[in-house]
Order: C-alpha cells, then sequence, then structure tokens
C-alpha cells in the first residue's frame, strides 16, 4: 500500500493525545471535594512512579479514531494496480532566442547571455531539435532546424556554440514582444505532424524596460508551448540618455538654427553630473566648450542647443554616464532651402473667405524649409519655369489648355499637383491632367453637412494626421463638395470618402508625379476645413510629399529602412554608410535596409549630398529590467520549472499515483470508519460516564 | 470531649440504621419513624407527669392574686406563701439549622444537611407531639428562612417542607445568624442549633451570648461526617474546599495526625465554652443513629430540668 499525501501520515503521531488525556484525566479525577480545609496544610507533592490507564477500551478507541483519519488524509491506494515503468521521456523542440539589441552592448550583458545560451545548448540531448535566433527589433535565425539537423549528433552542440560566440550585439531596439511571437509561430507550424511534444522557447535577455510587447497583447499562444526566461544583469545598473526633440526652428533662412534635446536619467541611476559636447565626425577639430547639466536620477530636461556653425560637426556627445553605448547623438546638418507653392486660381489672396487667402497663411517657418507662395491667376498664360521653380502646385480654377498641357508634362515629370475643382465647371482641367476626353463633375449641396470618412491614415499623406491631437475629423463640416465619378479616373485611389461613400481626396499617379484632386475646397463656403487644427498639417504634409522629405525625414533609427521616395525625384544615386561602405539607390532597388548602425548616412548623386541622422531608438536607453510578471500578464505560458529529466519522471510517476487513488478511493472507507468508531466511543463513554457517576454518589458527594 | 462518639454499626442495637432511614424519602416519614420507635422502646417515659407542675414558693406580696396561696401552709404554719406552677405547654422550641455548603459534604450515602434536617424534623415531630411550638431558622452566612415557633395544625408540615427544600448555601458564619436569631425570637424558649461549625470560632462565645443573655436554653448538635472525624481518605489527592473553592494538595497519611488534632482542638474549644456559658453540647456523626440524638436531648432537657429543680429545692421553705 501507498500514500498519495504520505506526510498526513505524522497525523497519526497525535495518537498520544488521547493518552495524554487519559493520564490527565486520572489526574483531575484526584481531586477531592472536602468540607473546609482550615484544618488542612498542603503536602508536598509525592511523584508515584507507576501511572495506570482506566478505560483501555476507550483509549482504544480514541487512539483507533485518530490513525483511521491520518491514514484516510494520507489517501491510501494499493501499489498492486499500478502500470509498469513510466514511459520514457520524448525529445523537446527548442528554439533558444539570444538579445542582440544594443542595450546587451552594456558591460557584462553579452557575455552572460552568451554563456546562458551556451548552457541550454549543453544541456540539450541528442534527440532534441534545437534552434537559435537572436533578436533585436526583428528575429534572426542564427542555427536553423534544418542546419541543426543536418550536423551530426556529436558536433551539432559544439558546432551551435560557436555560431554564438562569433555572433555580437547589435546597435537595433528591442522587439520582444515580436521574437516571442514569431519563434512560438515558427515552433508550432514546423512540428504540425508531432503535437505530443514538448516545445519550449527560452528567452536569453535583459528584459529592459524600453523592450516592445505590442505583439503579445493581441497573441494566442499554441497550446503546448512554454516559455522560459532567463534575464541577464549588466555590472552596472543606471543610464542616462539623448533624444531629439521635434520643433527646432529657425527664426528665418539665415539664423542659426537650435536643437532641441532630451536627456533622460533612469531611476536607478548614480550619476547625476554630465556634459553635452558636439564633436566632429572626423576627430580633426578640437570640440566646442561643452555644456554641463546637472539630472537627478529619474529626471529629464528638454535643453535648447545653438547647432554648431561647422557642418562637419555632427554628432552630439553625452559624458558621466556609466553606459556608453547610447551617449553619441547624430545630427544630419541639411542645408535651409526655400519651397515655393504655386497656387493657380481666379481668386483675390487679399480677400478673405477665398482658398488662397488662407493658403498664403498656412505656411510657417520651419527649421528646414523657408516656404514662399506665389499666386497666379488662372487665366493668364502660365511659364514653365513657375512651375519647374515650384514645388507644390496647388490649381483651383479652370486653366487654358495650353497651361494644362504644360502643367500635365511637369506632373509626368514628377511634379506633385492639388486640384480642388472650385465649382462643376472645372472638369476639362481635371480631363487634360489625367489625359481624359472628359470627366463630368456634378455639385452636391447637403442638407446639414457632409463629414470625412474612411481615411486612409497608412497613405504618407495622411500619416502625419494619425496622431491622437489630428485623428478626429468628426468636427469638420462640409457643406458642398464636387462629386468626381471614380470610374472615370485611371488607377484612381481614394484616400478619403464623405459620409455618402463619394471620394473627397483620390491621389493618381501619373508618370513620376502624382496628382491629388480634393472634392471640396478649404474656403468656408465649401467647408469648416481651413478653419480646422487638421487644415496646416495637411498642407504641410502636401508639401512634404511634394519635396520628398517628411518630417522625420533627416532622422531616421537603427534598422529603419530609408526608401526611394524620401529622396525623390532624384532616385538615383548612391549611399554612403558611416562605414563608408557605398550602396547604390536606383528605381529598380529603392530601399535601404542597412541602417543597422548609428551614424550619419550620406546620399549623394554626383551633384548633391544629402545626410540622414541614423540614431539609437530612444527606448533603448530604457535600460531598467521589467518584472517578469509583466511578461505573464499579457498571456505569456511560462514555463514553471525547469523541465528536469528526473523531474519529469517523478511527475508522470505521481499523476499515476493520482489516477490510481482516485479510481480506488479508499479514504472513503476509512473516514467511514472513523466515523462508526466515534459512535461506537459516543455510546460507550456515554455509557461508562453514566455508570462511573452512579458509582460516585455512592461514594463522594 | 471526643468527636468519635459513634460506635461501630454493628452495635448500634435496636435502633433505626441511619443507611436505612435515609432511603424513605418522605422527610415526616422518617421523623416519625424514629420518634415512635424511641416512643414505643421506652418502658417509662420519665418526662410523664411533667405538665402543670410545682416548681417553687415564695412570700405572698400585697398586689399577688390570693388564689395562688397556699392554704395549706397558712394553715400549718401561718405564713402567706403563693405557690408557683410551670407551665409545660408554653415550652418555644426553635430550631437553627446551618445549611452552609460545608454541609454539603457527605461520605455515607447522604450528605450532613441531610441528616441534620432529618434531626431538625425527629425533634420538630417529637415537640410537636408534647405539644409544645416549635420553630425553624435556617442559616448559612445569614439567615435563610425562619418560622416562628408555633402549635398549630398544619405548622409541622410547613417546617418540614421547609426543611425539605433546604439546599447548600454559602460560606459559614455563625456569629450574625445567631445575633439575628437573637434579635428575632423574643420570647424565652429552647434553641437547638445544629451545624458542623466548621467556621472559625474565636468569637463562638461573643455568639452564644445574645442567646444565653435572652433567657434562652441553647443546645449544639455539632453533626460531622465519619470521614471528617476519621479523614478516612488514603490517597494523595487534590482537596477542594465546599466553601471557598480553595484547592490543596494533601497526602491524607502525612496530614492526617494533624488534622484530627486541629478537629480535635476545635471540638474542645467548642465544648469548653459551651459548658462555660450553659450550653449543652451533642456531637454527632452523620452515621449514627438518630434516636441517640433524641436521647442526647431529652437527656440534656432532664439534666437541665432536674438541675433547676434542684435549685429550686434549695430555695423553698423548711
Amino acid at each position: 500500500m501507498s500514500f498519495l499525501a504520505p506526510m498526513f501520515l505524522l497525523g497519526a503521531l497525535t495518537v498520544a493525545l488521547p493518552i495524554l488525556f487519559h493520564l490527565l484525566r486520572r489526574s483531575t479525577q484526584d481531586r477531592v471535594l472536602f468540607s473546609s480545609l482550615m484544618f488542612l496544610r498542603p503536602s508536598p507533592p509525592r511523584f508515584s512512579q507507576r501511572r495506570r490507564f482506566e478505560h483501555w477500551l476507550l483509549l482504544l478507541l480514541r487512539c483507533a479514531v485518530i490513525v483511521v483519519l491520518a491514514l484516510g488524509f494520507a489517501r491510501p491506494f494499493l501499489n498492486r494496480l499500478l502500470p509498469a515503468p513510466p514511459p520514457t521521456i520524448s525529445a523537446k523542440r527548442m528554439a533558444i532566442l539570444l538579445d542582440t539589441s544594443a542595450s546587451m552592448r552594456r558591460a557584462g550583458a553579452w557575455t552572460a547571455a552568451q554563456n546562458l545560451a551556451i548552457d541550454q545548448l549543453r544541456l540539450c540531448r541528442p534527440g532534441d531539435r534545437v534552434t537559435v535566433a537572436t533578436f533585436d527589433r526583428q528575429l534572426t535565425t542564427m542555427v536553423s532546424l534544418a542546419e541543426w539537423e543536418a550536423a551530426g549528433p556529436a558536433d551539432r552542440i559544439s558546432w551551435a556554440i560557436g555560431r554564438i560566440q562569433a555572433a555580437t550585439p547589435g546597435w537595433a531596439g528591442t522587439d520582444l514582444g515580436l521574437a516571442l511571437t514569431s519563434a512560438a509561430e515558427s515552433l508550432f507550424e514546423s512540428e504540425e505532424s508531432d503535437t505530443a511534444l514538448s516545445r519550449e522557447i527560452v528567452v536569453i535577455t535583459d528584459l529592459q524596460e524600453g523592450s516592445r510587447l505590442e505583439a503579445l497583447q493581441t497573441f494566442s499562444w499554441p497550446k503546448g508551448i512554454s516559455v522560459s526566461v532567463l534575464p541577464v544583469a549588466p555590472k552596472q545598473v543606471g543610464n542616462a540618455s539623448l533624444q531629439w526633440m521635434l520643433g527646432s526652428q529657425a527664426t528665418s533662412p539665415s539664423a542659426p538654427q537650435e536643437l532641441r534635446v532630451r536627456i533622460s536619467n533612469s531611476p536607478d541611476s548614480i550619476q547625476d553630473k554630465f556634459t553635452l559636447s558636439w564633436e566632429p565626425g572626423d576627430n580633426s577639430r578640437p570640440s566646442p566648450k561643452p555644456t554641463e547639466i546637472y539630472l537627478p536620477a529619474g529626471q529629464s530636461r528638454v535643453i535648447t542647443l545653438a547647432a554648431p556653425a561647422d557642418a562637419r560637426v555632427d554628432r552630439l556627445v553625452l559624458q558621466g554616464d556609466s553606459e556608453d553605448f547610447d551617449n553619441t547623438l547624430y545630427l544630419a546638418r541639411s542645408e535651409s532651402k526655400q519651397s515655393q507653392v504655386l497656387y493657380l486660381g481666379s481668386d483675390d489672396p487679399q480677400k478673405p473667405r477665398t482658398p488662397s487667402f488662407f493658403l498664403q497663411r498656412a505656411w510657417p517657418a520651419s527649421s528646414n524649409n523657408w516656404i514662399g507662395f506665389q499666386a497666379w491667376h488662372s487665366e493668364k498664360p502660365l511659364a514653365r519655369d513657375l512651375i519647374k521653380a515650384s514645388a507644390l502646385v496647388i490649381v483651383s480654377g479652370l486653366l487654358p489648355a495650353e497651361s494644362v498641357r504644360m502643367l500635365r508634362e511637369e506632373l509626368l515629370a514628377g511634379k506633385t499637383v492639388l486640384f480642388i475643382p472650385l465649382n462643376a465647371s472645372c472638369g476639362p482641367t481635371l480631363a487634360g491632367l489625367i489625359h481624359q476626353p472628359s470627366v463630368v463633375l456634378e455639385e452636391r449641396q447637403a442638407k446639414d453637412f457632409f463629414l470625412w470618412t474612411e481615411l486612409d491614415l497608412r497613405h504618407a499623406l495622411l500619416a502625419p494626421l494619425a496622431e491622437a491631437r489630428f485623428s478626429d475629423f468628426t468636427k469638420i463640416h462640409f457643406w458642398r463638395y464636387r462629386h468626381i465619378p471614380e470610374n472615370t479616373l485611371p488607377s484612381a485611389r481614394a484616400l478619403v470618402r464623405f459620409d455618402t461613400g463619394a471620394p473627397a481626396l483620390i491621389e493618381i499617379p501619373a508618370g513620376q508625379g502624382s496628382l491629388f484632386i480634393l472634392a471640396a475646397g478649404w474656403h468656408p463656403e465649401d467647408s469648416q476645413l481651413a478653419l480646422s487644427s487638421r487644415f496646416v498639417p495637411l498642407l504641410q504634409s502636401f508639401l512634404d510629399l511634394a519635396q520628398g522629405t517628411s518630417r522625420s525625414a533627416g532622422q531616421f533609427f537603427v534598422g529603419d529602412t530609408i526608401a526611394l521616395q524620401d529622396f525623390r525625384p532624384h532616385v538615383t544615386g548612391t549611399l554612403l554608410t558611416p562605414a563608408n561602405k557605398t550602396v547604390p539607390l536606383t528605381a529598380e532597388n529603392p530601399r535601404f535596409t542597412g541602417t543597422q548602425q548609428p551614424g550619419v548616412y550620406r546620399w549623394s548623386d554626383g551633384s548633391m549630398t544629402r545626410r540622414f541622422a541614423v540614431n539609437l531608438a530612444p527606448s533603448e536607453s530604457r535600460t531598467r529590467p521589467m518584472a517578469i510578471e509583466d511578461l505573464e500578464k499579457l498571456g505569456l505560458p511560462r514555463a514553471r520549472a525547469k523541465s528536469d529529466p528526473v523531474q519529469l519522471v517523478r511527475q508522470q510517476a505521481l499523476q499515476q499515483r493520482i489516477e490510481l487513488e482516485n479510481r480506488q478511493k479508499l479514504w472513503r472507507w476509512l473516514i467511514a470508519s472513523a466515523l462508526f468508531l466515534l459512535l461506537v466511543e459516543s455510546c460507550l463513554a456515554g455509557w461508562t460516564l453514566r455508570h462511573q457517576t452512579s458509582h460516585l454518589e455512592g461514594v463522594r458527594l | 470531649m471526643k468527636v468519635e462518639t459513634c460506635p461501630p454499626h454493628s452495635s448500634k442495637g435496636p435502633f433505626v440504621d441511619p443507611q436505612v432511614l435515609m432511603r424513605i424519602r418522605n422527610l415526616e416519614l422518617r421523623a416519625r419513624v424514629v420518634v415512635e420507635g424511641f416512643w414505643t422502646g421506652l418502658h417509662r417515659s420519665p418526662y410523664h407527669g411533667f405538665s402543670v407542675e410545682f416548681t417553687e414558693y415564695r412570700p405572698y406580696m400585697p398586689g399577688d392574686d390570693p388564689r395562688f396561696l397556699d392554704w395549706r401552709v397558712l394553715g400549718r404554719s401561718d405564713r402567706y406563701f403563693i405557690r408557683k406552677y410551670e407551665d409545660e405547654t408554653n415550652l418555644r422550641c426553635h430550631l437553627l439549622v446551618d445549611l452552609s455548603h460545608s454541609m454539603s459534604f457527605g461520605t455515607t450515602g447522604y450528605s450532613k444537611i441531610q441528616y441534620a434536617a432529618t434531626l431538625a424534623a425527629t425533634l420538630a415531630y417529637f415537640l410537636q407531639l408534647q405539644g409544645d411550638a416549635v420553630g425553624l431558622l435556617t442559616f448559612d452566612e445569614k439567615v435563610r428562612d425562619f418560622l416562628p415557633a408555633r402549635h398549630r395544625p398544619g405548622h409541622l408540615r410547613r417546617l418540614l417542607l421547609a426543611l425539605e427544600k433546604a439546599t447548600g448555601g454559602q460560606s459559614t458564619d455563625l456569629a450574625a445568624p445567631l445575633q439575628r436569631a437573637a434579635e428575632m425570637v423574643r420570647k424565652r424558649g429552647l434553641m437547638v442549633v445544629i451545624s458542623d461549625f466548621l467556621a472559625p470560632v474565636e468569637h463562638l462565645t461573643r455568639s452564644l451570648v445574645p442567646l444565653t443573655a435572652g433567657g434562652h436554653e441553647v443546645m449544639v448538635f455539632l453533626i460531622l461526617d465519619p470521614a471528617e472525624t476519621k479523614f478516612s481518605f488514603d490517597q494523595a489527592s487534590l482537596f477542594s474546599d465546599l466553601e471557598s473553592g480553595q484547592k490543596m494538595y494533601v497526602d491524607p497519611l502525612l496530614a492526617r495526625a494533624a488534622y484530627q488534632h486541629q478537629l480535635q482542638s476545635h471540638a474542645q474549644f467548642i465544648q469548653e465554652n459551651c459548658q462555660r456559658l450553659g450550653v449543652g453540647v451533642r456531637p454527632l456523626t452523620t452515621d449514627q443513629p438518630l434516636e441517640w440524638a433524641l436521647f442526647g436531648f431529652l437527656q440534656e432537657r432532664s439534666l437541665r430540668g432536674r438541675k433547676s429543680k434542684n435549685t429550686r429545692n434549695t430555695r423553698a421553705p423548711s
């Protein structure tokens, strides 16, 4: 016979209690009631050497009750029904994820992570199937399953260890959620046939706060996968970081540029005095006078710095921090240039409530662009140079056929044109721009108002409006618009629609340029758009798109893709990385994805040069470790214990014992026996008490 | 005085064994059994003719009723003497029964309270038969019940009922109840105190003086259990005081001699003080026949009657 909970057998030791009580009861029986103690004096205690039990049967019954109860709670079962030995342990499928983000460059972190990964590999059994991957912003396979199985069982572990020892941490941010979900999907998909296989993901990371976990929020974990998180701790704690702030301004093209930078000091930092200094990229010139900053732990400050006059100074260095992997901030110095917006329309810009009146007041001075506004009456003959000098052309009226033809040619050459039909008679101009025989526009008047719906915020034009402060368009009412039949527009794409379903903003690619059609004007006769806070960002977005720049252009994070449209219209050229590696960018190879290193990347087409600063992701500087429980809150199926083979065998044996005990349920009989014994004991005790009482009355009071 | 006056059970003679007597549940029946057995056992009552009896002469004083002049003496000696008689029907007896908690003790199958109640009932029945008035006063540390002495039909039954419902009270205090009894009973009579006197008796004299000074004839029955007199325990035990609840570990083998010595001194003290006050003391243990108690009662009365008769005779004119 075996016991499922043998510790309860210790409860049988309480069998001493009834024996003790019987002895104690005997001492209480020695109490004698006497009429008066006035003639008595206390006697010194006399120790008796032998005690005798009375009521042996009662004592035995009470002891038996306790023993039977202890047996019942110990959950006994018969061993003979146990099946033979537990099954052998099957091989497992394991994915080791090694964090190679920039924060792993901290002192001691990477070495500890490598050692942990190597330890995991050495624990693998010959039948295990293991993949090793690194992750930062994305998951990169280091040792694939095919490579693991292709290598011999004797050599595969040492081979994989060699791969790990050769790896180095990168500079990108950490997307832990993406890495986990990708690994889980790959584990599950690769072993669909073997559903009984145990799958485990081992994550070796510094668990920094800045890790992205969004992918875990909506991920449904497949059954049978467990995740072991092995955190590594760097030798030092605390970190200070730098981050460029948006909104750096220049009051005029010739004014010196002012730059705002945020300095953050982590709560666990022990440093509070820092210095900021500009440094040249080639170390040829002495650095300017550094700026001293006092910043207590857990605080951040935004300070304004004057950009250095020397264009070769391209980095801002923070000194005084214990971790220096994120202490350099690169600056892309681009020449300020004047952009011109050409407005072709018949309305007077000086008169309020006209489109041009609002347009010429919409362009603010920015740090990188100085925008001029040029209004040209639509009926006047149009000069080609005027169009070429303008970054964006806005057409709001009926143009002469010659002007339309000229504009069409520039459009095909890469110009961006925004067409706003202020009335239904502008159809011929639109037809000329899209090279169609005719386009019929219909005037639509609202009973109350129209609204913009179905905004494609993923489009580059509307992406800046995706921020929460701009994304609410329900308060912008439109009174009328011109209905544009979509089927007459080749390859048109509606970026915004009215609540009637009619297109409100249409993009039509034409050659290397783009034509945008706004079905309703922004002036008060058509809508409230000009009076809303979205008007200026929308126009700025048109201009950024037309110039091939964006507000984030020139500032990239490690791992970002530098896309071709960022340099449009100049599509061919070469890109020079900080490591002096040259990458050609052509129309066929429009994207550069090799921003693996922070620094200033230079693009050149022979005639002009543009610089792009690639910095560390700001989140990577948040190096405080997060709690593993935060991952569990997101549904991470964390492995409860290390899957030790001996422990697994024990668990299986325990499960079989539980099953046997559940089938036999001997404890029920034992509890019933205990109740029966209690009943007998109660009857016997009652009888004894009555008998004893009657006997005592004859002897004592 | 020797406390242990009880002969062995085998020598109880013709009297009813208290063990047997106490099995009779009715108190009146118990009293009747004792009295009638006692009555029939006597061949000649020493108290027969105890009725209107001459007590003394005294010189005639002007104002005395001439009917009580002894004409014979006048004719013989030409002297005027008034002849006085005892009024035997005017005996007023009060039974003072101790109901303190220490009286609850008993090892003979019944407690001292039951024995005392039976004794009181016996005396009351006996006196009632003689035509005397009997009253009852129960006390522990103060007076509990009081029935004035009466000789009426039904009074005996009320008295017996009061005795039957008697249960153990609290601690014993002799001084206050006896003082109170002296205050409540103004007419002179017989006071029979039935108690174990297991209380400090340093002021016993002062407690009895109000009764004797009030002209009462006082008689004391000292009731003890045989276990109290012999201390017949054989095992060392934790003794618990019935009245105070105090506990004390006592080894009887070691404590018996000292206990008996203390008890003897206590009884001796009571005896001496009562003798000095002219109070008769009859110690009893609860295994003694009640007839003995009744006999002792009559004996004590007889002694006192003869004593007073002798005194009167010495005063009578020759």
